[in-house]
């Protein structure tokens, strides 16, 4: 008789002891984890709201803004987040704010030309930076007036 | 023929019918040395005393305890309960051999000693079984596994009949010569794990908590309840649970399940401990390596569980 071969095969006669209860109880509670553990099929995906994305492509950019204007900008934000616009609660970034105020100034200069808003605005910078003396760049956590 | 190394005085057991005549020399395991082989007529001196002597065959080989730390599942710590319960009992004051059956041989890089022979060579009877065995610690000897059990193996399967007590045979020297016989086994179902189970009386299972453990635990009782078939005196004693962390929810759940199955077989938890997997890299058991610690703490329990008394090591 070759045992060591019946046991390697798994061939070895079965008997009843003690064990075989907790066998089964084993095989029970291990059936009940895997089950648990299972992706269930039968339920539906859960969904998460995915703020829609915008189709057009976008790049980040590094432009210099004075601090008084990310102070301003930032005030804008929260005020157009707590206004309701037809009773729906506008939640707009800051990137958005700058890309239709700049698409705005930008198309009136494109149909105006030097009678645009912001031509204007730059010749008065241009002519008082050239009459003003050079003033030093603000220090990191100097106060802008 | 049992030849005597001139050197280091090892004895090495040599099978002359295995001998061709060209073969003139002979090269010890232990330190390398050459030395002529000595013919059948020459006069053989009387070999020496062993030089690690063994502990007095005292208890019986009734008393003495086998145990076998197994489950087919890897990675649970049988190597690392393996060690450190056989340290902790030697610690207590038994004399405990600690047998290695795991091609990793791990069991002796966790007690920082190299040995130069171990379970092959008793197996296959190059070495008289005394110089096999090395002393790791006070009261603690090993039989240390390795690389070349995996030719054991082989020799084993190609045995058709009693294969499944090779090592039981091998072992049978030293019967009665240890209070406890803790054996480590490799993961898996092989020829191996089959000769260490007929072997032992009794089973530790080291339990890590968590699902595919559970799988091979599952496994590994219908395979244990097939040996028992012909080994009725096997006895799965101990249950250890392993790697318990509180803050893993599911572990929690699986030891409370695993207690209602096996009710007094469960050991005291064997709690995560960081100090447990750095101690192998210094070569000393935890107790040596971080005695304070919770990894030290559990296996003294275990020690006392398994000992059956709860003052030792206190």
């Amino acid at each position: 008789m070759d045992i060591m071969g019946a046991l390697l095969k798994g061939e070895a006669p079965k008997i009843t002891t003690e064990e075989n209860d907790i066998i089964e109880r084993l095989a029970f509670y291990l059936r009940r984890l895997e089950h648990r553990n299972a992706p269930d099929a039968a339920k539906d995906p859960q969904v998460f709201p995915v703020r829609p994305k915008d189709a057009r492509p976008k790049k980040k950019v590094t432009y210099y803004l004075t601090k008084l204007i990310i102070q301003q900008l930032e005030k804008a934000q929260q005020k157009l987040a707590e206004a309701e616009s037809e009773g729906i609660k506008l939640k707009i970034s800051k990137s958005v704010i700058v890309e239709t105020a700049l698409r705005a100034a930008l198309q009136e200069l494109e149909a105006k030309g030097p009678r645009s808003r912001l031509h204007r605005i730059l010749r008065d910078v241009c002519r008082r930076t050239k009459e003003a003396q050079p003033t030093a760049m603000t220090k990191p956590g100097e106060d802008v007036t | 023929m049992i030849i005597v190394c001139p050197s280091c005085k090892r004895q090495h057991k040599v099978d002359e019918s295995r001998l061709s005549d060209k073969v003139k020399a002979a090269k010890c395991v232990f330190c390398g040395h050459k030395f002529p082989i000595p013919k059948p007529g020459d006069v053989e001196t009387e070999p020496p005393a062993v030089a690690e002597a063994l502990p007095a065959a005292e208890a019986t080989a009734s008393s003495m305890r086998r145990i076998a730390v197994s489950l087919s599942k890897g990675g649970v710590g049988k190597t690392t309960t393996a060690v450190n319960l056989a340290a902790g009992l030697a610690l207590a004051g038994f004399n405990v051999l600690l047998v290695d059956t795991d091609t990793q041989g791990q069991a002796s890089y966790m007690l920082g000693v190299k040995p130069k022979a171990g379970l092959t060579e008793l197996m296959t009877g190059e070495l008289i079984p005394q110089e096999c065995l090395v002393k790791a610690r006070e009261r603690l000897w090993l039989l240390a596994g390795g690389r070349a059990l995996a030719g054991v193996k082989r020799l084993i399967a190609r045995k058709d009949f009693r294969g499944e007590m090779t090592l039981s045979e091998a072992l049978t020297p030293f019967e009665g010569q240890f209070d406890y016989v803790v054996v480590d086994t490799s993961p898996g179902w092989d020829v191996l794990t089959i000769n260490v189970l007929f072997y032992v009386r009794e089973v530790l299972i080291p339990v890590s908590l968590e699902v595919m453990t559970i799988q091979g635990l599952l496994e590994f009782s219908r395979s244990l309840a097939s040996v028992q078939n012909y080994h009725r005196d096997l006895t799965l004693k101990y249950v250890v649970p392993t790697f318990l962390d509180k803050r893993v929810k599911q572990s929690e759940e699986i030891l409370q399940q695993l207690t209602s199955y096996y009710n007094s077989r469960m050991c005291p938890p064997i709690r995560y401990n960081v100090r447990l997997s750095e101690a192998p890299g210094y070569g000393k058991t935890i107790y040596e390596y971080a005695p304070g610690s919770p990894g030290a703490k559990d296996y003294r329990d275990l020690v006392r569980r398994v000992a059956g008394n709860d003052e030792l090591l206190s």
